[in-house]
C-alpha cells in the first residue's frame, strides 16, 4: 500500500490488475469452446447424413414440404441358450423309458439395431484443456539520505611582555591555543520489496455428447427388444 | 472405442460392441446371461459405410483439435 511508511510500493492488487487476466486465462478456454462448438456440427452433419436416411414430402397446396430422418438400421444375430427340458418318459412293455433330461439349445434371434448406436460418437470431444502458468510480481523501493557534517575550530594567541629597570629586566612570554574539532554523521536508509507469485491452474474436462443425442441414443439402446424376422 | 448397449435377451445385463471387430465377423456376449450378438451378414455394407464415414468424421475432428492445440 502506497503510503508514507513504505513510499513508492504499490499494493499486489494494483500491480496484477495490469495483467490481462481475462486474456490469459479466458483465451485458451474460449478456443477450445469454439473448437468443440465446431465439433459439435460436424458430428450433427455426421448423424444426419449418416446415421439417417432423409425423406422428403414435397409441399402440396394444403401442406408444407416435410422432411423426416429415418434412421438406419443394422441387422443383428443374438444367439442365446436356452433350456430344453426333456420330460421323463415310463418304461412300457419292452420299451425301458428314459429319464428326464435338461439340455441347452443355441437359439439364434433377429433385432435390428440402429447405426447410431454402433458408431462411437462420444470419442470425439477436446479431451481436456489445461492452462497453467506462473506469474511472479516483484516490486522494490528504496530511499536514502546522508548528512555529514564536519566543524574545525581553531584559536591561538600570544602575548610578549618585557620591562627593565635599571640592571634588571624582566620578560614575560605567554601564549593560549584551542582547538576543537566535531564530527556528526547521519545515514538513514529506507528498502521495502515486494513480491507475489500467483499460479494460476485451470482445467476444463471433455464435454459430453449434446443431452438431446444422448437421448436418443439412450431411447434407441433402451428399447432394442428381440422381433421375429418374417421368413424369407 | 467401444459402445454399450443393454442386452437384448435378459435385460439386466449389458453387451461391449467394438465396431471394427464386428464387421470382422466378432460376435459379443453379455456379462449376465451370455448371449452373444454379432451383425448380420446383410448388414455389413451398411456398417461397413458408417465406419468409414466416421473415420473420415475424426480426421475432421483430429484437424481441429490440432488448430485449437495451437492456438493455446
Amino acid at each position: 500500500m502506497a503510503g508514507p511508511q513504505n513510499p513508492g510500493i504499490l499494493s499486489m492488487a494494483q500491480q496484477f490488475s495490469g495483467l490481462p487476466m481475462g486474456a490469459l486465462i479466458g483465451g485458451p478456454l474460449m478456443s477450445a469452446a469454439e473448437a468443440n462448438s465446431q465439433m459439435a456440427m460436424t458430428q450433427l452433419e455426421f448423424m444426419l447424413s449418416t446415421c439417417f436416411i432423409k425423406q422428403v414430402t414435397p409441399a402440396t397446396d394444403k401442406e408444407p414440404a416435410v422432411t423426416n430422418y429415418e434412421p438406419i438400421m443394422v441387422n443383428m444375430t443374438l444367439t442365446s441358450g436356452v433350456l430344453t427340458e426333456t420330460p421323463a418318459v415310463p418304461p412300457k412293455g419292452d420299451n425301458k423309458g428314459t429319464p428326464a433330461s435338461t439340455s441347452v439349445q443355441q437359439v439364434v434371434t433377429n433385432f435390428a439395431l440402429p447405426l447410431l448406436t454402433i458408431i462411437p460418437l462420444n470419442s470425439l470431444a477436446v479431451d481436456s484443456v489445461d492452462v497453467d502458468f506462473m506469474m511472479e510480481v516483484k516490486s522494490s523501493a528504496s530511499t536514502s539520505n546522508s548528512t555529514d557534517d564536519k566543524s574545525n575550530t581553531s584559536e591561538a594567541g600570544g602575548f610578549t611582555g618585557s620591562g627593565g629597570f635599571g640592571p634588571f629586566k624582566v620578560s614575560v612570554h605567554g601564549s593560549v591555543s584551542h582547538k576543537s574539532s566535531s564530527e556528526s554523521k547521519s545515514d538513514s536508509h529506507y528498502k521495502a520489496s515486494n513480491s507475489a507469485t500467483y499460479n494460476v491452474k485451470v482445467h476444463a474436462g471433455q464435454l459430453p455428447l449434446p443431452k438431446g443425442v444422448n437421448i436418443i441414443i439412450e431411447a434407441y439402446a433402451k428399447n432394442v427388444t428381440p422381433i421375429k424376422m418374417p421368413t424369407s | 472405442m467401444f459402445v454399450e448397449i443393454n442386452c437384448p435377451s435378459c435385460g439386466e445385463g449389458s453387451i461391449r460392441l467394438e465396431p471394427e471387430l464386428l464387421l470382422e465377423g466378432a460376435s459379443f456376449a453379455c456379462d449376465h446371461c451370455h448371449a452373444s450378438v454379432a451383425v448380420a451378414q446383410e448388414s455389413q455394407s451398411a456398417l461397413k459405410g458408417g465406419l468409414a464415414e466416421f473415420h473420415k468424421l475424426r480426421r475432421q475432428v483430429s484437424a481441429i483439435k490440432a488448430e485449437e492445440a495451437c492456438l493455446q
